[in-house]
């Protein structure tokens, strides 16, 4: 891909928050990190994934690209045509929880357009309306109904038909089937994809584990603690991780089958206890099975292994075994 | 062999303003010692509702009907004192969401010592260190310090491990843990597991396990119960159900479950959505999904047939 495909550029963006800590003896003003030093270049038409578990920062990326955040160091610019407050739409984790219990489908579905620049009529918006429920597989004549009558997955339907029906360039989607039931999952999964084929969007896809990614990012990137561990072609880095946390999360994860379950030797992965204390290492060092005394002293920085993988590791893994 | 618990003909209705809500429908299930019991089931199936219906933990709109053994006793027909003592002493119950289970007002020393005090007649010191023991069974360090710090300032992953301590304190027979992973990180929950898994043999646990995730299933537990729309669909050995799924539902589940951990080239769903608990039922509630559906599904409600080790709810197998 070329340059000039790029759709949005991440650079050097760093967002911290302000927060006090009291105690008896002391008040005092401290920020806190929650993203440092991330640069991604993301290309338009690409499925972007964004992997990371809690406090890693990843719904804080989204929504520093989205705007919502504003970076206290580094910038977010757009490229390829897209306006920051117009073309990029969000779907969120909790489907009831983001749709007002008091609004229609079809309310809730036509809202965004209230909020375009150009006015759309009545005849329009119905058309619309009625193209984007069948889109997203849901029934026309429910559009009167209220979302608490609606299945989760069906709400999550309403949600991207919320979200596509002002025709955004770039689709962010944070968690969206993590609340949902296994046997709907890959549904929105798949219509999610078809609506990025279709349209040619920039999709950025948020999860807090790597297993459902696989099915819909081409391009995959780690998060941890705020930094960036991985980066990379999801394929790649699916078939080797290189950076030992993407290899704990990979591992971590339980198999649907007894036996493979049966021959687990569960490691101690170890846990995060406070996400306020400055370290001069490796932020994952303490957690870390492979940390050496250099990744307590020195923050590694990204580097280029192999052909397209960058990582943040002094020891980057060897191609392993799975499991 | 005699089950430890036995949930015979349960069901579970709620009175609602939009009519009655048919939680559980008829439910079988024993639980026998020592082993390790999934229940499996979407949002919906009535896996929580017949655990809290078991402990008559039900709010006041709910009906539960049927009969639940436990050492020769029905627990449905006890008053509050007795099923109080049977909550505290002998089935424990952990939760999805430790936080929202933990009072962030008390102290978790305050929280563990509560029942000691009250049921064991102990002075508060004496409590205190079986709570700290308890703690460092839950692989908390530096749990003498951390006894006294509140829920807020434990990590999720710390906060489950004092809920399991406090679930074991009384030495239970039966602990019943509903989705205790499920608000966790992936590296977290293995750890959890891990413990549940080092625990059971310890404290001798017979685990009733309610997810809604095949592949903890298939690490945790020794037989399993498929629950949909309120009724049990199929209930088998761990590796028949995982090798020989005989239920449609349970096949559909396995097919996305084993999809959406990359063993397949294809993402799999089972096409439509769970279905609403109201009105009379009449025919398999699955039929609407189901690929493989016959006429006779519509009309005549299937029941449990099959061998000792798997049984299932389906006309395929008249």
């Amino acid at each position: 891909m070329t340059e000039n495909n790029l759709a949005i550029e991440v650079n050097d963006v760093s967002v911290s928050f302000r927060h006090s800590s009291r105690s008896l003896m002391s008040f005092k003003k401290n920020s806190f990190d929650a993203l440092s030093n991330i640069s991604i270049n993301i290309q338009a038409g690409t499925r972007l994934g964004i992997v990371g578990e809690s406090g890693s920062g990843k719904t804080t990326l989204a929504k520093t690209i989205l705007g919502l955040h504003e970076p206290s160091t580094g910038m977010v610019n757009f490229y390829h045509g897209v306006q920051q407050n117009k073309d990029i739409q969000f779907i969120f984790q909790d489907p009831l929880a983001a749709l007002n219990p008091r609004m229609t489908v079809e309310q809730l579905i036509t809202e965004p357009l209230d909020y375009l620049e150009v006015k759309s009529d009545h005849a329009t918006r119905t058309g619309k309306l009625k193209t984007i429920m069948e889109q997203v597989g849901l029934d026309y004549s429910q559009r009167q109904r209220y979302a608490h009558e609606f299945s989760g997955g069906q709400c999550q339907r309403i949600g991207i038909a919320r979200a596509m029906i002002t025709e955004p360039k770039i689709l962010i989607c944070d968690e969206p089937v993590s609340a949902l039931d296994v046997s709907v999952r890959a549904q929105i999964i798949s219509l999610l994809k078809e609506f990025q084929q279709r349209l040619d969007l920039t999709l950025i896809f948020i999860a807090h584990d790597l297993s459902l990614v696989r099915y819909i990012s081409d391009e995959l990137i780690v998060l941890y603690q705020g930094k960036l561990m991985e980066m990379g072609p999801s394929e790649e880095i699916f078939s080797h991780a290189r950076h030992p946390y993407t290899q704990a999360l990979i591992s971590a994860e339980p198999r649907p089958d007894p036996e493979t379950e049966r021959q687990r030797h569960y490691a101690e992965y170890g846990e995060i206890e406070t996400a306020d204390t400055k370290l001069d290492g490796c932020v994952y060092a303490g957690r870390c099975t492979f940390a050496q005394s250099r990744c307590h002293t020195e923050a590694p920085k990204l580097q280029q292994v192999g052909e397209s993988v960058q990582v943040a590791c002094f020891f980057p893994l060897e191609a392993v075994t799975s499991v | 062999m005699s089950a430890l618990l036995e949930v015979n003909n349960v069901s579970i209705d709620f009175t609602t303003e939009s009519g009655a809500v048919h939680a559980v429908r008829e439910a079988n299930i024993k639980l026998f010692e020592g082993e390790v019991l999934g229940v499996v089931g979407e949002s919906g199936s009535g896996k929580t509702q017949l655990m809290l219906g078991i402990l008559k933990l039900l709010p006041d709109n709910a009906t539960t009907t049927g009969k639940v053994f436990y050492s020769d006793k029905d627990l449905l027909t006890l008053n509050k004192l007795d099923i109080n003592r049977i909550r505290s002493n002998e089935i424990a119950m952990i939760f999805q969401d430790p936080m929202s289970s933990l009072n962030p007002y008390l102290k978790v020393s305050r929280q563990l010592t509560e029942t000691l005090i009250l049921n064991q007649k102990i002075d508060k010191q004496a409590a205190l260190k079986q709570a700290i023991e308890i703690l460092e069974k839950v692989r908390i360090p530096d749990a003498a310090r951390r006894v006294h710090d509140y829920p807020y300032q434990f990590s999720g992953g710390m906060r489950q491990r004092i809920m399991i301590a406090m679930a074991l304190l009384r030495k239970p027979k039966i602990l019943i843990a509903d989705e205790p992973t499920t608000a966790l990180d992936v590296t977290v929950q293995a750890e959890i597991l891990a413990l549940l898994k080092s625990l059971r043999d310890e404290f001798a646990l017979s685990i009733i396990f309610i997810t809604h995730d095949m592949s903890i299933v298939a690490g945790q537990c020794d037989r399993v119960v498929v629950m949909y729309a309120g009724q049990p669909v199929e209930m088998a050995s761990l590796d028949e159900l995982f090798y020989a799924p005989k239920h449609p539902y349970t096949q559909g589940l396995l097919a996305a479950a084993k999809s959406q951990s990359g063993l397949t080239d294809k993402l799999v769903s089972i096409p439509g959505h769970p279905p609403v608990n109201t009105g009379i039922q009449s025919g398999c509630a699955f039929y609407p999904r189901c690929e493989q559906r016959l006429d006779v599904c519509r009309r005549v409600m299937p029941v449990m047939t099959g061998s000792n080790t798997q049984q299932q709810a389906c006309h395929l197998y008249d």
